[in-house]
């Protein structure tokens, strides 16, 4: 039998994993319920709904959340089109990990192996991993579906919010089989999980250019077929069907390519990496370089297309904060200046601080390979300390500067495209560095804390925190103003709202060198750990 | 001349004491045994030797330079290979090689390429694929392709088969032709037993034996086996006798290093037909030790 003893591997699965998948059933369904109510108190009235849907009706809208649709934007209607295709992508990142996890993941560690020389069936746990995602899929839908209807009886009905509950977990059952199938593909964890994750990103963006420009494109993609039930409109549950359809055609064929090929085995085998290191990676630059690579690549990228969502709202600004007091109090005051000059302000500081993830990500990770006993290599050849620290804060600095480059080209990009007057990009990226002593300030404090209380350097993590939640929620919450300006962003200008205070900046700035010196100083003395 | 010295090195971690005054020293062209159970304090000085940590007090020095001041200026002659080996897992064990011969300074490529070869490694591998004994050649291969004055190997055969263990010590045995000193801890004590000069056994931080092996076998015991062609009696209360049983035809005899003339001497009596000594291995040296 195929699939003996599935039975036991299912519960097998979600013994392990009950945790995980409470907290990410708890997340995505908790969140879904209380926007749902969110969005009913922010656009009260259809006045102000009519003014988003006058905002999503730009193509760049269009591209990222999808076409607009019903008679009148209602408070359901709405819902449903400006969150099922951020939900799908969510549950379509849980399933993929979940799948993953459960088959190559397994696999590779040589779990599988223990478990397979049980008297379990070949394809028994392909299988009961399916059956746990099917589960799990289930679940999203029904709950999601149900708890809608019930928090918004007046305005969520329950037809609609079964299908918009379906939508999503069919959408996200779709990525669960077609991660299965390159799991079968794929001879390495790491492959699996890049082409699934390829996977998402390509749908997102093929239904992009399907809804921009017809539908035929949009069915080649799960989230685009998923987006056609029309929530609250048309209440489409064919197209939940096909959804269903196709899932179960990946999953048949992911089925199939298990029975037919080797454990361990892959149908593309991993190709052999280089046998010499380039000249780029015999210097501890390099490694440090090559070792931060992929995730400031998705960083850079992410950051850029973060900059570009934001840019493109910019052309309707005007009306819709006009109608919106709770947004405006969170943009910088002064008459002088339109609401979008002073919005771009305002984002360009979230971006500024969004960008510093991966720059204290990057200096941190001296401490993470500290901790796995990797610093050993490097300092115990012809490197010194301060010489391999330097690597990753140079690193740091040259990624801030990066980054920020990259988050001001995406706002400018999509901002100059839907706006009437096109934005002057020189200025814009003048506003952008202006953060750049604050972000020297970051990293000199993560410095500081490697040199001196190692196992503290977290703490970087929570200022940067709390700079984000004063900036971005203190003047919405009317908080203290002297909270703000416990941060370095409290000193700096959010160009051309706010004068421009150059002194400011040069004291920032020597803080931080201040702050960086004696962390260097500090890492030369102390004990490494490891 | 003196490659390698502690004298009275200190190292507390908060209130403990993991190294008690150690004492070690490594001449030119020796190769120097570093043994002792977990948690004795063989890594710790280890990693004083090589800057990583600083001694609460003490000097640590390698070709004359502190450890500490002049740790780049020692690192410029010298191969460690530790004894846990973590790699960067989206990296190849060839890029990992390169990428430490190149940082040590001088290398040799073709050296590179002949001990990949020996050691059976597949470089072109990420090293999440390699195994802990995959992950320990890339660090062997990447060491003895440096030309380095001194090796520093902490425990570096423990993920090793016996064919790769052979080829290690190899490695070793060309090292010392070269003139190259070493300092290995191990745990694998007849391959000190084979490769060693000398060696040093710690204990709870502190040095309990140091010399070479005939040295050290001298200050403890010798195994005899005899066989007598007169039934031997009164053997136990001789001098220096330590223990006598029964075995085959004859009987073990353990006698103490320095009363082994005298007790030859009774034993002659008794017209010895067949007489075998089996020195001390280290294992029973170490056993000994850990013991008592």
């Amino acid at each position: 039998m195929l699939i003996h003893n599935a039975n036991r591997l299912v519960q097998f699965i979600l013994r392990r994993d009950r945790v995980r998948l409470f907290i990410w059933l708890v997340s995505v369904i908790g969140l879904t319920l209380v926007f749902s109510v969110f969005f009913g108190e922010m656009f009260p009235t259809q006045e102000e709904r009519d003014i988003m849907a006058e905002t999503l009706k730009n193509p760049a809208m269009v591209a990222m959340i999808g076409p607009l649709y019903g008679e009148t934007y209602t408070q359901d209607v709405m819902f449903a089109h400006e969150m099922l295709l951020f939900y799908i992508t969510a549950v379509a990142i849980m399933n993929i990990l979940f799948v993953a996890r459960h088959t190559r993941k397994d696999e590779e560690l040589g779990r599988l192996e223990v478990v397979m020389s049980q008297p379990v069936g070949r394809l028994a746990n392909l299988y009961s991993t399916f059956v746990v995602a099917t589960g799990i899929n289930i679940t999203i839908a029904l709950v999601t579906g149900v708890g809608l209807f019930a928090l918004n009886p007046q305005t969520m009905g329950l037809d609609g919010s079964l299908v918009y509950g379906f939508s999503l977990g069919m959408a996200g059952l779709c990525y669960a089989a077609v991660t299965a199938l390159f799991a079968q593909i794929f001879e390495t964890n790491l492959g699996t999980l890049g082409f699934s994750f390829a996977f998402l990103i390509l749908s997102y963006l093929v239904r992009a250019a399907g809804d921009l420009s017809g539908e035929v494109l949009s069915f080649l993609s799960p989230m685009g077929i998923a987006f056609r039930t029309y929530p609250y409109y048309k209440n489409n549950w064919l197209i939940i069907v096909l959804l269903v359809f196709v899932s179960l055609l990946f999953g048949v064929v992911a089925l199939y390519l298990n029975s037919v090929r080797d454990h361990g085995a892959g149908l593309v085998a991993a190709k052999p990496g280089r046998t010499h290191a380039t000249r780029f990676l015999q210097s501890p630059l390099g490694l440090v370089m090559r070792i931060s690579r992929t995730f400031t690549i998705a960083w850079l990228v992410g950051i850029f297309v973060l900059g570009a969502s934001y840019g493109s709202v910019l052309g309707d600004l005007e009306s819709f904060f006009e109608t919106n007091e709770m947004f405006k109090l969170m943009l910088p005051q002064n008459a002088d200046y339109s609401m979008t000059e002073r919005f771009i302000a305002f984002i360009q500081v979230i971006l500024a601080m969004m960008g510093l993830v991966p720059v204290l990500q990057l200096v941190l990770k001296i401490r993470g390979e500290e901790r796995r006993g990797r610093n050993e290599h490097v300092l115990a050849s012809a490197v010194s300390r301060k010489r391999y620290l330097s690597c990753y804060v140079f690193s740091a600095i040259i990624l801030a500067v990066v980054i920020q480059i990259a988050a001001t080209l995406g706002l400018w990009s999509t901002g100059s495209a839907v706006m009437e007057s096109p934005l002057a990009i020189g200025r814009m990226f003048v506003h952008g560095l202006v953060f750049m002593p604050s972000s020297l300030l970051m990293i000199g404090i993560a410095v500081f804390f490697i040199g001196w209380l190692p196992k503290a350097s977290s703490f970087a993590w929570a200022y940067l925190g709390y700079c984000f939640f004063t900036e971005y929620m203190g003047d919405l919450l009317k908080l203290p103003k002297w909270l703000k300006k416990l941060t370095p962003y409290g000193y700096t200008p959010k160009l051309p709202v706010e004068d421009f205070e150059p002194l400011n900046l040069v004291i920032i700035t020597a803080i931080a060198l201040v702050l960086i010196a004696f962390g260097f100083a500090g890492f030369s003395k102390r004990d490494l750990e490891g | 001349m003196v490659i390698l010295k502690t004298e009275d090195l200190v190292k507390k971690f908060g209130n403990f004491t993991a190294l008690d005054k150690v004492n070690l020293e490594v001449k030119s062209g020796e190769i120097y045994g570093f043994i002792g159970p977990n948690g004795a304090g063989k890594t710790t000085t280890i990693r004083i030797l090589l800057g990583i940590l600083k001694a609460t007090s003490g000097k640590a020095s390698i070709f004359g330079m502190d450890s500490w001041k002049d740790a780049v200026e020692i690192h410029k002659r010298v191969a460690y290979v530790p004894g846990e080996v973590n790699l960067w897992s989206n990296l190849t064990g060839g890029e990992v090689i390169d990428l430490f011969t190149s940082l040590r300074g001088k290398n040799s490529k073709t050296r590179r390429d002949e001990l990949i070869e020996m050691f059976g490694l597949d470089p072109s591998k990420k090293c999440r694929t390699y195994s802990k004994g995959n992950r320990q050649k890339v660090a062997l291969v990447a060491a003895f392709a440096s030309d380095a004055d001194l090796y520093i190997l902490d425990e570096p055969t423990s993920g090793l088969d016996p064919l790769m263990e052979k080829v290690f010590q190899k490695c070793i045995m060309d090292a010392k032709r070269e003139g190259k000193s070493v300092l290995l801890s191990s745990h694998i004590l007849s391959e000190v037993e084979k490769l060693c000069d000398k060696v040093g056994i710690i204990r709870q931080g502190k040095i309990i034996e140091s010399g070479s092996l005939k040295e050290l076998r001298h200050l403890t015991r010798t195994d005899i086996y005899v066989e007598t062609r007169q039934e031997l009696t009164g053997l136990e209360s001789l001098d220096g006798v330590l223990g006598v049983s029964k075995k085959d035809e004859g009987y073990l005899v353990q006698i103490e290093s320095e009363s082994i003339g005298n007790v030859m001497e009774s034993l002659a009596k008794f017209e010895i037909v067949l007489l075998e000594s089996t020195p001390i291995t280290l294992e029973e040296l170490f056993m000994r030790h850990n013991e008592g």
